[in-house]
């Protein structure tokens, strides 16, 4: 198993005023990554070009080894998919609702789609329409997990849901990479969820790949540094993406720590800095060009 | 395919109980002082819903965002509309049994004349339905109503012009200036 579980190519596509461009975007199975976006940044349309909702402009795409759209069906076979508002028969049944997604999926597990409507509190009689918000995502995660996705595509999934849903759909997300066959991509603008549950995060931010890196690492090169600016009036800003000063003292943003950034920083003559770690939703705010 | 056809029916319901409650009608109030009443609502009710079942089924998933669902899973496009053809089909033949048997038991018309003039209406109204289901996957809902529109107003214009008796006098008494005849 050493296909990627996807692989985006110079793809691109534009959609009235608003334009995708990712010119290089990959991951391996065995993790979870998480897109992290302002909304409208890009995030709903990549994974729906992932699963050919979308048809980009240009570009290749390719899922689970495969190609898109050639291989668009055997794709979708191994994919599941759980968009931000799923949508659903609202006049149909839940046992109806899964009735007819399971005949398109020939892996579909009956068992295991029993396991998720009872561990979920889900009423196969209940008609779509008398479901609440979370209780349609539960089902939209049951019929995507039920039958053994290999990649596992979640737009917004946590959006509009308790944090008891939360938290469960959270824990499905780590229980299904402890099998490194399988791979996930989870899309939020909230960031202590993809904090929580991601090993790769990608910043989108217009139509662009900001950033993109494990998450760890980046959470590591991403600072905001404080201190008292060097008394000899050495030149400081060439270390920071952004920095404000005021008075001696200085506070500048970096996403290029080290200890080799840290000794060049000392070396200019700074003293008393302190180093802070910035969380995800900072450095989105920071790559959108907002002051924080 | 089973599941998509049957979840049409569940979304036409409404529409079919107001077709059949509108024949009826017609029937209680027309049967014995109109019969030819009757028989023009036959005609004009195929093709009524070879127009109004493709735009109901496509106004319901626009509605419900559906679509999206459905294209998410591993069909094909085409057979979201075969399923949907598939229904209206059924739909269609099924009240061409209903008008034979109304036809034939209540209003007296002969049983093969009537099944002769309502496979020819029938056949129009699924060729009618099959025209407005590519429509719409090709243009989309509203695109699609204008589109079937011209359509209807041309081919009902030449069909009018071409088995009205007199056409040339319609056409005269059309292209005359007012007061002039």
């Amino acid at each position: 198993m050493s296909e990627k579980a996807f692989v985006l190519t110079g793809v691109e596509k534009q959609l009235g005023d608003f334009r995708l461009k990712i010119d290089d975007l990959s991951m391996d199975r065995g993790f979870v990554l998480g897109l992290v976006g302002r909304n409208g940044a890009g995030k709903t349309t990549t994974i729906r070009i992932l699963l050919n909702l979308i048809y980009p402009d240009r570009g290749r795409v390719s899922v689970l080894g495969l190609s898109m759209p050639r291989d668009e069906s055997t794709i979708k076979r191994r994919i599941g998919y759980v968009s931000e508002n799923p949508s659903f028969y609202e006049d149909m049944t839940v046992a109806w609702t899964i009735g007819l997604v399971s005949r398109y999926y020939p892996a579909w597990d009956q068992e295991l789609s029993q396991h998720y409507l009872r561990k979920f509190d889900l009423d196969p009689r209940k008609r779509v329409k008398q479901l609440s918000k979370g209780m349609r995502v539960k089902l939209a995660l049951t019929l995507a997990l039920s039958h053994r996705p290999e990649l596992l595509l979640l737009d917004e999934p946590t959006s509009g849901v308790d944090p008891v849903i939360r938290r469960e759909l959270l824990e499905e997300i780590a229980d299904m990479i402890k099998d490194e066959r399988h791979a996930v991509v989870f899309s939020s603008h909230i960031t202590q969820d993809v904090e929580q549950v991601a090993d790769y995060v990608a910043i989108i931010d217009d139509g662009r790949v900001r950033e993109y890196a494990d998450k760890e690492r980046l959470l590591d090169r991403w600072c905001r540094v404080t201190g008292r600016t060097p008394a000899n009036g050495r030149d400081i800003s060439p270390l920071f993406r952004s920095l404000r000063t005021q008075g001696d003292s200085f506070s500048g943003i970096t996403d290029r720590y080290s200890p080799e950034w840290e000794r060049r920083l000392e070396e200019t003559g700074v003293s008393g800095h302190r180093v802070h770690r910035l969380g995800l939703d900072e450095i989105l705010l920071s790559l959108s060009g907002k002051e924080i | 395919m089973g599941p998509l056809v049957s979840k049409e029916f569940v979304q036409m319901r409404s529409q079919l109980l107001q077709t059949v409650g509108f024949l009826a009608l017609a029937l209680v109030v027309f049967s014995r002082t109109s019969p030819d009443m009757v028989l023009t609502f036959f005609n004009v009710f195929p093709v009524v819903m070879a127009m109004t079942l493709p735009q109901l089924s496509f106004m319901h998933e626009e509605r419900g965002h559906t679509f999206c669902f459905l294209r998410a899973l591993p069909m094909r496009p085409w057979e979201i509309v075969a399923a949907k053809y598939l229904a209206t089909f059924v739909v269609m033949v099924g009240f061409g049994i209903l008008l034979l048997l109304v036809g034939t038991l209540v209003i007296a018309v002969r049983p093969t004349v009537l099944m002769a003039h309502l496979t020819v209406i029938l056949l129009l109204s699924l060729l009618l339905a099959a025209i407005s289901y590519f429509f719409h996957f090709w243009l989309g809902l509203k695109a699609a109503r204008v589109a079937l529109l011209v359509l209807v107003g041309l081919v009902g214009g030449a069909f009018m012009l071409a088995v009205v008796p007199d056409a040339s006098a319609v056409t005269a008494l059309l292209s005359s200036p007012a007061g002039s005849s």
